[in-house]
């Protein structure tokens, strides 16, 4: 309980982070996205249960301190979590480069099925006709950080919270 | 049936579990205040860290960029230096405080050219996403800040509050594409809604294609819809195209608030709340 405690702390931490410092970090209307890496970290890294249970409080902070309806983030982290736990069962994903890849990948996937949501939800929405660079611009800087992150996060598990968490592939 | 879902556990409960998001999704939509407790307590509780790192960040930029000015004249020697050091972040500290000062004083200005109630707050935070447009401030439902209100600087209108906890509230911002606000040409008054397009421009909807726009018309708040009180500056037409086709023409407004640059705001408190007494 203390350990599930520790990492929502830092989920909410993240969320701070994201709301305030990394804006100075913008590259356009982009920033780098920390809480979808935790949650791919989580995806590929954690046990199903704990890392459901974060991933849907993670979703439900983005969904709290972002301008989209509740409940847009919930889905799109707890698919990306599922879909990475799946895969993880067949690809091996300890390497930087498979690492990059996968949230590449995932982070074009992510940000294409949110404005499909949103298009599907609100078909009135107004979207900007330069949406597909700022997706891609999105999901090559989230990739750049990725593996960054990824690493941090396992020594902050390793060093503070517990070895057994790290399941490991 | 039993071992079948011994089997497929975990796949299961994920589609339980996504399912459940999507009617949340479904709810949240529909802008029923479903978690409206714990959301309201996870805000308030973020104020303080918010608040810290916000004027953290605000205190070494402001601090860098001054230096920077003052560096070139640091060729005395190492006694002086010290004190010159100390000189220099005083003399920041009495810049950024002169700058405050006319920032805060122009908002006064134009706080009593508004004619009613506002409440002035400061900008926490961004939005945690790179899709949506909204900001923190550091006002809530303590400083009677209510869901709906209009939000404004002496440069134009900035948004509307969309969430509120006791300490801290969000504002769409008008560049949001979720947000409509009923505006106006004020050379010709023709009408139009003007709606977000993530970046840093705005779209006037359905402006009648038999209206003349040109590029430099000045957009004003109509009154409609009482957010905000009528002419309030919005924007300025940067675009203006007409097909051949269609009952509307497009047309592109810049706004006239620098949404990169926002530090202070006024919460217009007479105007707009749902839910007010």
């Amino acid at each position: 309980m203390k350990r599930f405690l520790s990492l929502l702390l830092i989920s909410w931490f993240l969320i701070i982070l994201q709301t305030t410092l990394l804006k100075l970090f913008s590259v356009g209307v982009v920033i780098p996205d920390l809480v979808f890496l935790t949650v791919l970290y989580l995806g590929l890294f954690h046990k199903f249960r704990r890392g459901s249970a974060i991933t849907f409080f993670l979703g439900y902070l983005m969904d709290l301190f972002s301008g989209s309806p509740m409940g847009l983030y919930i889905f799109l982290y707890l698919g990306s979590f599922s879909i990475t736990q799946l895969i993880r069962e067949v690809v091996y994903f300890k390497s930087i480069p498979s690492q990059v890849i996968y949230v590449l990948i995932l982070s074009f996937g992510n940000s294409l099925l949110l404005f499909l949501l949103l298009w599907i939800f609100s078909p009135s929405l107004s979207l900007p006709s330069s949406l597909l660079k700022w997706i891609i611009i999105q999901g090559v800087y989230n990739a750049l950080v990725g593996p960054f992150l990824f690493l941090l996060l396992e020594r902050i598990n390793q060093r503070f919270l517990d070895n057994s968490l790290l399941e490991g592939i | 049936m039993l071992e079948f879902i011994k089997r497929h556990r975990q796949g299961l409960i994920t589609i339980i579990i996504l399912l459940g998001a999507i009617q949340l999704l479904s709810l949240g939509l529909r802008g029923e205040g479903i978690l409206s407790l714990p959301s309201r307590a996870i805000l308030t509780l973020s104020y303080y860290p918010l608040k810290a790192i916000s004027s953290g960040i605000n205190a070494v930029q402001d601090l860098g960029k001054h230096y920077l000015f003052l560096v070139n004249l640091s060729k005395e020697n190492e006694a002086l230096k010290r004190e010159l050091d100390q000189l220099r972040f005083e003399k920041n500290q009495l810049i950024e405080v002169a700058l405050e000062n006319d920032r805060l004083r122009a908002l006064l200005d134009f706080k009593r050219s508004l004619g009613g109630p506002a409440i002035p707050a400061e900008v926490v935070g961004e939005d945690t996403s790179s899709w949506f447009r909204t900001i923190l401030i550091n006002k809530g439902s303590e400083d009677k800040v209510a869901r709906g209100m209009g939000v404004v600087t002496k440069e134009g209108i900035v948004g509307q509050v969309s969430k509120v906890s006791a300490r801290l509230s969000q504002v769409l911002l008008i560049v949001d594409p979720s947000s409509n606000v009923d505006t106006l040409i004020r050379r010709n008054r023709a009408k139009g809604i003007l709606t977000g397009k993530t970046e840093r421009v705005c779209q006037l909807k359905y402006l009648s294609r038999l209206e003349e726009i040109k590029i430099g018309d000045e957009v004003v708040t109509s009154g409609i819809g009482g957010i905000f009180p009528k002419g309030l500056e919005v924007g300025v037409v940067n675009s203006v195209e007409k097909k051949s086709y269609g009952m509307f023409q497009n047309v592109l407004v810049t706004p006239k608030v620098d949404f990169g640059k926002l530090e202070e705001v006024l919460v217009l408190s007479q105007t707009g709340a749902i839910d007010w007494p």
